[in-house]
């Protein structure tokens, strides 16, 4: 059963966007979806131009990718919904962009984000940057979040920092609708978060080209349960129903 | 009546014949900066010594002092639940000491960890004294993990040192939303005090300096020029914690 990667980087500051390249190493790793955005967004701050390639990829292969929205949060009243109608999948939020986070910033720029994917039925993904304390990595942000509109579909994602994990675990049993992707990891921590938070919330997220995407599924393989269905086909059906805004099945 | 929730006796490099970490050091910096009662745990439980001869430090220091200093039990929840339980019966229920701290980080175990920690709530809940934490650092010790334990037990009178440190978002969130969460202000500036002056209801702030690594007069102007109520300032500068002790009369 072929994989779904929930977060590709689609242009990244340090790697082009190369098409050729990123469906050849998809089909390598049996991936047969990918959910892209223009990560080098974080570094020239030109989210539209970001947004449009992301968008004309998949529109040329729509059975291969899933465009997913990024922006500048102070944009967020308009700019969400709009790249909503344009076809994006979902709204990801880059945590370690700009020096823009604080309590009102979140009431005023990401309470509405999360209110507008909310109302279509699509998720908010938050890019937990893993730099503590203001330009992200903090839990701060999703938690507001989750306490001002707490049906969002909400996405903890770019988990990379081995130290956050026991924070994120904690978020987890708070809110047990939130997901969770799962990038490389010291595979002793990811096969704990596996036991403890159950096949059923988590996603793929290899942050490719950051991390290999081939050693994080056969991490991640390693790691599954034994009896669970299989990994690829399990985390696949959890993005099915991520990208339909709903919530973890219970495992 | 001013109480400071968080003063030290002994400095990490301490050696026996040091004067500036000893008790009247001490009770010098609190005549300068108008604090009447200190709360006081040795330090050098941090640095290698066991809860049981750390704690024999403090209770020196008290009973040097006894109607100027207050003891907190260092606890080590390693040590194992019968030791930490025999622990506290030793310092609260034979000492009157009016409170516990862990230092999860120094200790190297997550600070909601189920096994080693619950136990060591239960036995304070059963004295009804607060638990003080030191939070601030990935992975073992955050504001998050102590709201997740605030969760589990919300009749529990948990207060998060220093204010979370770095994770000052954290921490204010985790009060913000969690009613049995104090925030202790040791070690932070006017700054980051007055924000969690605007998020977080009085009463649940606490002064504290975290002497003599910390500044007893610095973060006490910084109460006295918050935008608050003189109600509202004497609760943080010892009445709540006064409450959650059960000093009656003292504030």
């Amino acid at each position: 059963m072929p994989w779904t990667d929930t977060a590709i980087c689609y242009g990244h500051p340090k790697v082009p966007a190369d098409e050729a390249r990123l469906l050849a190493e998809m089909d390598r790793c049996a991936v047969e979806r990918a959910w892209v955005f223009g990560y080098d967004a974080v570094a020239t701050h030109r989210f539209e131009e970001a947004n449009a390639r992301v968008l004309d990829l998949a529109e040329r292969h729509p059975d291969r990718f899933t465009p997913l929205g990024l922006l500048n949060p102070l944009d967020a009243e308009t700019e969400t919904p709009r790249l909503l109608a344009r076809g994006m999948g979902g709204i990801k939020v880059l945590t370690g962009w700009g020096n823009w986070i604080s309590f009102e910033n979140i009431r005023r720029f990401v309470v509405p984000m999360a209110e507008h994917t909310q109302a279509a039925g699509k998720p908010l993904i938050v890019a937990l940057e893993g730099v503590i304390p203001l330009t992200g990595g903090s839990l701060a942000l999703p938690l507001q979040v989750k306490q001002q509109v707490p049906g969002v579909c909400l996405v903890l994602d770019h988990l990379w920092s081995s130290l956050g994990w026991e924070d994120y675990l904690a978020f987890a049993r708070e809110h047990p609708d939130a997901w969770l992707t799962l990038a490389g990891l010291p595979q002793m921590l990811l096969r704990r978060a596996v036991a403890e938070l159950g096949p059923q919330r988590l996603l793929l997220g290899t942050w490719h080209p950051e991390t290999d995407i081939d050693l994080v599924t056969a991490q991640i393989e390693r790691a599954w349960p034994e009896g669970a269905t299989e990994a690829a086909s399990t985390l696949g059906g959890n993005a099915q129903r991520v990208l339909a805004g709903l919530a973890p099945e219970r495992g | 009546m001013v109480i400071d929730d968080h003063v030290h006796v002994h400095e990490w490099g301490y050696q026996p014949g040091d004067p500036e970490y000893e008790v009247d050091f001490v009770i010098g910096q609190m005549d300068d900066n108008g604090v009447d009662i200190a709360i006081i745990e040795d330090s050098l439980a941090y640095v290698g010594l066991s809860q049981e001869e750390s704690n024999d430090h403090t209770k020196a220091a008290v009973d040097a002092f006894p109607d100027r200093l207050i003891g907190f039990a260092n606890i080590k929840p390693p040590q194992g639940a019968a030791a930490c339980i025999a622990e506290i019966d030793r310092c609260v229920g034979d000492w009157n000491f009016r409170g516990i701290k862990l230092h999860a980080m120094a200790d190297s175990y997550s600070a909601d960890d189920p096994d080693l920690v619950d136990p060591v709530v239960e036995r304070c809940l059963h004295y009804g004294i607060p638990i003080w934490f030191h939070t601030g650092h990935q992975p073992f010790s955050t504001p998050m993990q102590v709201a997740s334990l605030a969760s589990r037990f919300p009749e529990a009178a948990l207060i998060i040192g220093h204010l979370g440190h770095g994770m000052g978002f954290d921490a204010i969130w985790a009060a913000s939303t969690h009613e049995n969460v104090y925030l202790d202000l040791s070690l932070q500036g006017a700054g980051a005090i007055h924000r969690a002056c605007e998020e977080v209801p009085a009463e649940r702030l606490i002064f504290g300096s975290d002497a003599p690594y910390g500044d007893m007069g610095r973060v006490k102007r910084a109460v006295e020029t918050a935008p608050l109520t003189d109600a509202q300032k004497q609760a943080i500068l010892g009445g709540t914690i006064a409450r959650l002790c059960g000093l009656g009369g003292s504030a």
